[in-house]
This record gives C-alpha cells, sequence and structure tokens, in this order.
C-alpha cells in the first residue's frame, strides 16, 4: 500500500460515521504560508537538470582545468553558458554505480541507460529485470525536500518528452526503494497547482476554503458510508484508502507563500492555456515543453512552493529527433553513431550531431539560469540561493560509459560552493585520447550527493549528512566547497 | 523508442490467462455453482466449444471500477449537456493489457483527488453561469428560495450515480444544497445550491467508481448484479457514457435480467452513434497508433513522408476501422483483407493515388493487388520499420504478439544493437541479413521458424511503407510458411499473408480476447475460455462482424452475475 508524502502529523483520519468534520489541511497550509512570508530565512534550492545518451566527450569540457572563462568554454558545448562563467563549478571524474562496482550488466538482461537513471541522483543498489531495474533507495532530491521543502512535501518532478513504454529509464527521482516519483509532463497543470487563478482577496479565499470543506465533509460521508459495506475486499478497501489519502493530501491552489507575486506573464499563461493535453509528449513539441516546464519550475522555487525540482529531458535512452537542429535521426542512434538499429554503416557527421544536441542543451540550461537569476530576493538572486546540477546517465554514449560523468554545476547554494572553477576530484590524470574516458575509482559520484545535501542545509534527525546512498564512499568532495 | 517493441516485454509477460482480477480463476466446483451455456451465444448450426461444456464461473472482480478518462468525459458531457473534455487535464491513466481502462488498475493516487476536485469546480461553476443548461438540468420556477432542491437531488443524484439515492444521501445532499446561500457568493439561491451539489456529487465515489455491491443470489449458483449495475455497465461500455433514460427504466422496472434483454439493450446501443468513437478507441489501443505521431525519417531520403504526416496516419487508420466496424458491421476479416481506404493529399501520394485530393480525406480503395488491410497501411509498416530500412523482425513480431496473441520471450540485452551482417556474395538482401543475424540456435528456435517468415512476406514494402520490388535490385522473396497451433500458413506476400492471417482461427480468438480485456475493463481468465472460443468460432463467418461480437460479450455470465464466493 502506498505510503503518504506528508509526515504523519499532516495527516487527518476521519473518524467513524457521526457528521464529525474533517480537518482542514488547506487551511492548516495557509497559516503555516502566511508565517513563511513573514519572518523565514532565505531556503537553499537544488535543481537536477537530466539528459539522456551521453554526451560528445572530446569536446563537452573547458578546455582547461582551474578558473573557467570565455576562452575556456570556446568551442565546447558548454559554450553557450559563457555569460554564467564565473558561476560554473564543474567536477571531472565522477563515476558511478553500478559500473564498476561489481554490478554484473549481464545479470538479468539490465539495460544501462536504466541503470544510470536510476542510480544518478541516487547512488542506490538495483533491482529488476531487463529495462525495469529499479533504484531500492531514495533519491537526493527528494531526500533534501523532506527536511528543507515546506511540510516535507515531496520535490517537484517534471519531465518533457515521451520514455519508453515499461521501461524504468524514464525515472531519476525516487521517493522511496523501488517507489519513482511520476513524470509530470504538462506545464499547465503543473502551475495550476499552487497558482491562484487571478488574484483572490482574503474574504474571497476564506468563502473557498469553507466551501471546500462543506463540499468534503458530504464527500467524506458518501466514503464512510461505503467504506461500511461488508462486501468490499482487501483490495478495495486499499483503493478507497489511497484516495481518501489523495483527497487529504489536497495541497495549495490559493494562495503563493513568497514576497515573488505567483504568477507568469500573460503571454506564458496565454502559451500554458493553450496547450493541447494529448500532445505534451509529442517531438515537435519537445523545446516548447522544455521551456514552459523550465517557466513554471522557476516560479514555483522563486514561490515557495517547492525548494526542490528535478527536470527530466526524454527518458534515458528515449530522445527526441531533433528536427529543429535540422536532424532525422534518433538521438539514441546518434550517440552509438550508427545510421540505424543493428547497423554498422556509420552515420555520417554524427559526433558533430551530438555535439550540436549537447550544445542546445547547454542553451536550455542557460535559459533555466537565466530565469532563476531573474527572481531578485534578500540582497540575490533565487539562483545565488541555489545549486542547479546539470546530469547524464552516461558520459560515453557509444560504449555506455559509467565513469567520467558529465556534471555541471551552477550556483553556491547561498556561498556553500566554489564558483567559477572546472576541477578534477580524482587523483587520476585526465583522459588524453579522443574517445578516452577518465578513469575514477576513487571518485564515486556519491560523494557529490552527499555535497549537495550538505550544501542546501539538508539534515537528518537535525545533522548534517557523511554518506549518502548505497555504493560509493563516506565523505564530501571537498575540492568543491567554498 | 524503436526498442520498445522488442524491448518492452522484458519478462513479464503482461495479461497472461489466468492472471487476472483479484483473484484466481473459477472453474466448477460445488461451493461456486455455475452458470450452463445460455443457448442465445451459439450460431445457427453453430456446436459448442469443448471450452463451454462446463458451468461458467466468473473471475472474481473490483466492485469499485473508477470510471476511465473517457468515460469520466462522457458522463460530464451526458449530465450537464457540456462540450468540456476535463479529463484532458488529468495524469494519463497507464495502460494494462493494452488498455488504459483496467478497473483493477485504475485509482486515485498523488494528484488524481486534487485533478477531480479542480474539475468539478470547474464543471459545476460553468454549469450555473449558463442560464440555458441550467434550466434544462436542475428546472425550478421558484429560483429565489430552496423549494425545488429535493427534486434536483433525487433527480440529478439518480443520474449522477446511477440508481436513485438512499434517504440518507437525499438528507446529506439537501442539507448542503441549502448551504448554497452562505457559502456562494453569487447567483440565485438555487443555482448556489445546485453549483454546491454538482460540486460534490462529481467528487464522491458513487460518481467516480462504478460500484456493484448487489448481491441477489441466482438460481445458477451465481449472484446477480443489479438491473442498475447493468444498465452502468453496458452503458460505459459501449458509449463511455453513463445509462440513458431508456436504460434507467428498464433497470427501474428489473427488465435487464436476462441475457436476451440486455442483448437487445446492446444491439440498440450499438447503432447508436455514441458507439463509434468506442469502437475507434479500443482499435486505437490495439494497434498502437498513438505511436504513430513520432515517426520521423530523413527527408533526403524519402521527401515524401513529410513532418506531421503520422497524424494522417492515425486519421487513415481511425476512418477505416469506423467504416468497416461502425457503419459496415463488419470484423476482423474485414480489418485485414479490405482495400478501402481514408487519404488526403500526402497520402494519396504515398499510395500513388491520381486524382484531385485535398488536406480533407475522401475514401478510396486502393489497388486490392497490393494493399489489402491494416497490415498493408504505411503507418503499421513505418511503425515496424528502421530509420532507413524495412524492419522484418518488428513487422513479424508486431502481428504475431498483436494480432495472433502469441507468446514469447523478448530478445536478450543487446540484442537491437547487435550489427547486421555486411552485405555480400551470399547476403545481398534485408532478408539474406536477418537470416544471417538469427542462424544462433538460441535466436533461430523463434526466429527462424515463426518471427522472421511472417516478416519477411512484408518485404515488398520499404522503410516508410512504400511499395518496392526489388532490394537492392535483387529479386524479393516474399515466400514463407509458419506453424500456428491450428495449421500451417504458407503465404507469398502480404496481401496472401494478410488473408490467410484474418482466416486463423488464432486471429479471431486473438481478436475476441483483446476486445473482452477492454469491455470487460480487466484481463482475460481461464473462465472466459468459452466465450473467447464461440466468439472466435462465430468471427469465422464475415457477415458476424465487431458490433454482433460485442451484443455477445453483453450476455456472458461473466457480464451479468459475480460468484457467489467473492467478498
Amino acid at each position: 500500500m502506498m505510503k503518504s508524502n506528508l509526515s504523519s502529523s499532516r495527516r487527518r483520519f476521519l473518524k467513524a460515521a457521526g457528521g464529525i468534520a474533517v480537518a482542514l489541511p488547506f487551511l492548516e497550509s495557509l497559516e503555516r504560508r502566511t508565517a513563511h512570508a513573514q519572518s523565514a530565512p532565505i531556503p537553499k534550492r537544488f535543481v537536477a537538470f537530466h539528459t539522456g545518451c551521453g554526451v560528445e566527450i572530446s569536446r563537452f569540457w573547458p578546455t582547461a582545468l582551474g578558473a573557467i572563462s570565455a576562452a575556456t568554454l570556446t568551442g565546447s558545448a558548454l559554450e553557450p553558458l559563457t555569460p554564467y562563467a564565473g558561476q560554473l563549478l564543474i567536477p571531472r571524474g565522477l563515476q558511478c554505480a553500478p559500473r564498476g562496482f561489481n554490478f554484473d550488466n549481464a545479470q538479468n538482461g539490465a539495460n544501462d541507460h536504466n541503470l544510470g537513471t536510476a542510480a544518478r541522483l541516487t547512488a542506490a543498489a538495483l533491482d529488476g529485470v531487463g529495462n525495469q531495474h529499479y533504484a531500492q533507495g531514495i533519491s537526493v532530491d527528494q531526500e533534501m525536500a523532506k527536511s528543507i521543502n515546506p511540510g516535507g512535501r515531496p520535490a517537484l518532478t517534471l519531465a518533457v518528452g515521451r520514455s519508453m513504454d515499461g521501461s524504468a529509464d524514464g525515472y531519476i527521482s525516487y521517493l522511496d526503494a523501488g517507489k519513482p516519483a511520476p513524470r509530470q509532463q504538462n506545464p499547465w497543470l503543473v502551475y495550476q497547482d499552487f497558482v491562484a487563478p487571478g488574484a483572490s482577496p482574503q474574504t474571497m479565499v476564506d468563502l473557498v476554503l469553507k466551501r471546500e470543506q462543506s463540499v468534503l465533509d458530504v464527500v467524506s460521508e458518501d466514503f464512510t458510508r461505503l467504506q461500511a459495506s461488508p462486501r468490499l475486499s482487501q483490495a478495495d478497501r486499499d483503493k478507497l484508502d489511497l484516495h481518501l489519502t489523495s483527497i487529504r493530501d489536497l495541497e495549495t491552489g490559493m494562495v503563493s507563500s513568497g514576497a515573488i507575486a505567483c504568477s507568469v506573464p500573460a503571454a506564458t499563461l496565454t502559451e500554458l492555456q493553450a496547450l493541447n493535453a494529448a500532445k505534451v509528449k509529442d517531438d515537435a513539441n519537445f523545446p516548447t515543453i522544455g521551456r514552459l516546464q523550465m517557466d513554471v519550475l522557476a516560479l514555483a522555487l522563486a514561490c515557495g512552493h517547492t525548494n526542490v525540482a528535478t527536470l527530466m529531458w526524454g527518458g534515458g535512452e528515449a530522445g527526441p529527433v531533433f528536427s529543429w537542429l535540422g536532424q532525422s535521426n534518433e538521438h539514441h542512434l546518434i550517440s552509438h553513431r550508427v545510421i540505424d538499429y543493428g547497423s554498422t554503416a556509420p552515420l555520417g557527421g554524427a559526433l558533430d550531431s551530438l555535439h550540436a544536441i549537447d550544445q542546445w542543451y547547454a542553451g536550455q540550461f542557460k535559459y533555466l539560469l537565466d530565469k532563476l537569476a531573474g527572481y531578485s530576493e534578500g540582497g540575490g538572486t533565487v539562483l545565488s540561493h541555489s545549486v542547479v546540477m546539470w546530469c547524464n546517465e552516461l558520459s560515453n554514449g557509444a560504449v555506455h560509459h559509467f565513469q567520467d560523468l558529465p556534471f555541471v554545476l551552477a550556483g553556491s547554494a547561498g556561498g556553500a560552493l566554489k564558483q567559477g572553477q572546472y576541477l578534477k576530484v580524482t587523483k587520476n590524470p585526465l583522459a588524453s585520447g579522443p574517445d578516452e574516458v577518465t578513469p575514477g575509482d576513487d571518485a564515486p559520484h556519491n560523494k557529490l550527493l552527499t555535497t549537495l545535501l550538505n550544501a542546501v542545509g539538508a539534515t537528518q534527525n537535525g545533522a548534517r549528512y557523511s554518506n549518502f546512498g548505497q555504493f560509493g564512499s563516506a565523505g564530501e568532495c571537498s575540492e568543491l566547497l567554498a | 523508442m524503436l526498442l520498445a517493441a522488442l524491448g518492452a516485454c522484458t519478462g513479464q509477460i503482461q495479461g497472461t490467462p489466468g492472471e487476472a482480477g483479484t483473484g484466481s480463476a473459477g472453474s466448477a466446483s460445488a461451493a461456486g455453482g455455475g452458470a450452463k451455456l445460455d443457448p442465445g451465444l451459439l450460431g445457427p448450426g453453430q456446436t459448442a466449444p469443448a471450452s463451454c461444456t462446463t458451468p461458467a464461473v466468473p473471475v472474481k472482480t473490483t466492485r469499485l471500477a473508477r470510471l476511465s478518462h473517457k468515460q469520466y468525459d462522457g458522463a460530464i458531457q451526458a449530465l450537464l449537456g457540456s462540450s468540456l473534455t476535463p479529463s484532458q487535464d488529468f495524469v494519463p491513466d497507464p495502460s494494462f493489457g493494452g488498455f488504459d481502462n483496467n478497473a483493477d488498475q485504475l485509482a486515485v493516487v498523488d494528484r488524481g483527488g486534487r485533478d477531480f476536485r479542480r474539475a468539478a469546480e470547474q464543471v459545476a461553476e460553468m454549469l450555473v453561469a449558463d442560464a440555458t443548461a441550467l434550466a434544462r438540468v436542475a428546472p425550478c420556477a421558484t429560483p429565489n428560495d430552496t423549494s425545488f432542491g429535493a427534486d434536483f437531488v433525487s433527480t440529478f443524484g439518480l443520474r449522477a450515480f446511477r440508481r436513485p439515492l438512499v434517504p440518507a444521501e437525499l438528507t446529506t445532499y439537501q442539507g448542503l444544497y441549502e448551504k448554497g446561500q452562505a457559502l456562494v457568493d453569487s447567483g440565485s439561491t438555487h443555482a448556489r445550491g445546485v453549483r454546491l451539489v454538482v460540486e460534490a456529487m462529481l467528487q464522491s465515489p458513487q460518481f467516480l467508481y462504478r460500484v456493484e455491491l448487489a448481491d441477489t443470489p441466482a438460481e445458477n449458483g451465481l449472484s446477480r448484479l443489479s438491473g442498475y449495475e447493468v444498465a452502468t455497465r453496458l452503458a460505459f461500455a459501449l458509449w463511455n457514457q453513463p445509462p440513458d433514460q431508456r436504460l434507467l427504466e428498464l433497470a427501474a422496472s428489473d427488465a435487464l435480467s436476462t441475457p436476451d434483454a440486455v442483448a437487445d439493450e446492446a444491439q440498440r446501443l450499438l447503432l447508436d452513434e455514441r458507439a463509434r468513437p468506442v469502437l475507434e478507441d479500443f482499435h486505437r489501443q490495439w494497434l498502437g497508433t498513438d505511436a504513430y505521431s513520432n515517426i520521423a525519417r530523413d527527408p533526403g531520403l524519402f521527401p515524401k513522408f513529410v513532418a506531421g504526416i503520422g497524424a494522417a496516419l492515425q486519421t487513415e487508420v481511425q476512418k477505416f476501422v469506423s467504416d468497416v466496424t461502425f457503419d459496415r458491421g463488419l470484423g476482423i476479416s474485414a480489418l485485414l483483407t479490405d482495400s478501402t481506404s481514408f487519404v488526403n493529399a500526402d497520402l494519396a501520394a504515398f499510395y500513388g493515388l491520381s486524382g484531385n485530393f485535398t488536406s480533407a480525406f475522401s475514401k478510396v480503395q486502393l489497388d486490392p493487388s497490393e494493399r489489402a488491410g491494416l497490415l498493408t497501411r504505411i503507418g503499421f509498416l513505418a511503425q515496424n520499420a528502421h530509420a532507413s530500412s524495412s524492419a522484418p523482425i518488428l513487422r513479424g513480431a508486431h502481428i504475431l504478439k498483436g494480432i495472433l496473441c502469441r507468446e514469447f520471450p523478448p530478445p536478450p540485452a543487446g540484442a537491437a544493437m547487435t550489427p547486421f551482417p555486411a552485405f555480400s556474395d551470399t547476403i545481398r538482401t534485408g532478408r539474406d541479413q536477418v537470416t544471417e543475424l538469427t542462424k544462433s540456435a538460441t535466436c533461430a528456435s523463434c526466429h527462424h521458424t515463426f518471427i522472421n517468415p511472417m516478416g519477411f512476406a512484408f518485404e515488398g514494402f520499404d522503410a516508410v511503407g512504400q511499395r518496392r520490388d526489388s532490394d537492392r535490385g535483387y529479386a524479393l522473396d516474399l515466400s514463407g510458411t509458419l506453424s500456428l497451433g491450428s495449421g500451417d500458413l504458407s503465404f507469398n506476400g502480404a496481401v496472401d499473408a494478410s488473408r490467410q492471417i484474418a482466416l486463423s482461427e488464432e486471429a479471431r480468438g486473438c481478436y475476441a480476447k483483446n476486445w473482452l480485456r477492454y469491455f470487460y475493463a480487466r484481463l482475460d481468465a481461464d473462465s472466459d475460455a468459452c466465450s473467447i472460443d464461440l466468439i472466435a468460432q462465430k468471427l469465422a463467418d464475415p457477415s458476424y462482424g465487431t458490433k454482433a461480437a460485442l451484443a455477445d460479450l453483453a450476455r456472458t455470465p461473466s457480464f451479468l452475475y459475480r460468484s457467489a464466493d467473492q467478498p
């Protein structure tokens, strides 16, 4: 049975029939939010921005270690991020479980993309069959959300474009072992979750809340009557419990909490309202949906709806055809540099096409940073109080490498992290050949996740983190700390 | 995406008969009773299949079947006369066993409660803002007082909950109606009350689920569903809408208690236009045509495969199945062999048709020597192809799994990325390559015996479904044989293969089985074998079409009874 995502103190249980009112989750959250707006310190935020199928590794990184500059970014996939050179932090040499940690890829026919996406934010053991391997632990974003999100609510999990049916590689965020968070694909629906339609004076808000309570009371009576039937099976009772939990986990809808007015510009609102819900995952809409998801994500962070969010582009192996870049082959085929499945015929210009895709994603990453930097707060911006992480399930997609993974961080998380630096976090020398990866046996990526948890001020039982995940090593990547 | 067809089954074979519902399949046991074969199900001169000799005990099913998204929209339309489709703002429901309406799987979780609440509020607000709609749905001579509340609650409640409300419900909802003045800030007193009642009823489990609590003991030892429950099942199955006035009246007078009566009503519903989108929706899901939107091809190689043609390919299939099954009352045989199509200018160019075509679709006859039914249409062929070549393995696998319901294990990990052998003196065509690639003992046991031969029949079509007479300049070999349980298929080319597939017992049984899943909103179970076998046999008669099969599905014990020992 699904566990509630909320801490138990926020749940209320329906008493037996007798007309006892159900407590209002929304009034409670309204009070909490008003108090938050008046006196709370500015929270730190974390965003994971995930792309798939690896990168063109010979041109991905800045051209020299050390301080990042326009010169070192020229010609690299990251060139579009030049305006943010002074705010990037790029750790080089991290590697990931399961490859390299005695996980047998051939066991249960595991799919590398699936292994990569499932492990990327969890550093957890994986279990399953074929391309349905699920992480057996919580992901870093959801772990952060427990202590730094309002009411401990789960992190926002957005996705752009399609993923493969019946495959687990479309998930990077895990609420718990074996429990991936759903992909929210429609920015209009996400937006409506935390923005009231139009400004609402307080009297109006109070009336709506009273109305919703009365309606909910009546609906709850129908549930009680139904639950009283002796004829329901346990499975049917569980179904009703899940439904009731879903109703009582009702969040927001009415009032924003932060100092920032919670709405997008009118032109964006028009675009959101005009979306065809049946087509949000179509390849042709990939850039538009991606942009709108970033608009909504940035707003959610600025508004205090959530402090943690993930944005997954595509679904691991599944990705669009980048027709807007003049391409007509699937990203996955391009990453393997073949013209077709089963073919050895090389795809002409594959490396250039891959590099073009990487640069396009860098442009999207820049768009997100622009949005976050556009919200001023407390002498800084949402970006300066955040750490935004671009990651991938693979490094060299042609051979499915898990060593030398691309990680690009932006934002110092309120001064916790170094800025403007590209540095090795492994003692091994940088790889020199065009298709070579830098070995990182001393740099498991779980250390980066531990570092990030502490950087945003997440705690467990009040204490900092020392060793997140189930694979890797204890400690942080101290090279990254300010 | 291309790997989905190969890799989607990863050791979990969904929908194995026998795994279904909330319990194991029933068989004739002393405790459970069972329904003897209803003679009304037999066609003229038909002998009952062996699976029909044991009395039928329905598999245990959920008593709370959440409305699918289409049914939710259909209910809003029927109740309020509105053309809103609120479900497009809901998280899409996952497919199970091929269909998104599986009652065991549909639940309200995560943001579901929020979605239903928002939809209910929007629908209720729009209703009372529309004076015409309000007058029709909630007629009231004295809108400034609450005297029409009781009438509204009981009338609207009957339609919303698909049964008369019990006294406790009438009292509760009347109480809510009377709070309208205090809780809503605009509109007449009556309108305010109506708005609250509609908002609540549309969030009630009695609206959102088909609730089936009746358990009247029947002579055959099973439990009978109530008339309202049967009416509700029938209307949602055939129209994705709640029962209409006539069905509610029949339910009230308990006139839906015999298979004949139910089948008669089924036939009435099937003649109505409201059944058309349901027939289209089944085929959309069964054939997987949603994926056509994302087929992309290099315009340098395939200039006629223009951007957006995927949508046209979906429309072609939709109009074809609608014409065959709804307008002409035909079935699986025609779907696989008929050469009728519906094309716009882009598709006409593809099919090599001459004439004046526009962006609108018109009905045409394709060349029957080249194109027969669904398996020779561009959508199916291009979806099951690679970026620049045909894909006999994908085509063969799709037909065997989807059309013939043959189960076989998924390919080993990494199989899809294994390079094809290079062309040589002995490996000259795509067929040669695939044969060579799959010649090892592990592969050949499936590939050489059935997957490849099926796919090779379609090698007369390239990567975008265009006809071709050679492959790399070499002559095509489109012949093959494979064994089905019922006998061997031996064919030459796509049209011939389609015709023989259409004649096979397996194709008829597979069609019947898939329809049973969709119609009953659950996986098939062992106890469904009789119904599936009977309908499969009848589908051999070309004049017994899909509509007739659905009328039969509405009269089986599974549709009208529950097992007596079900909780």
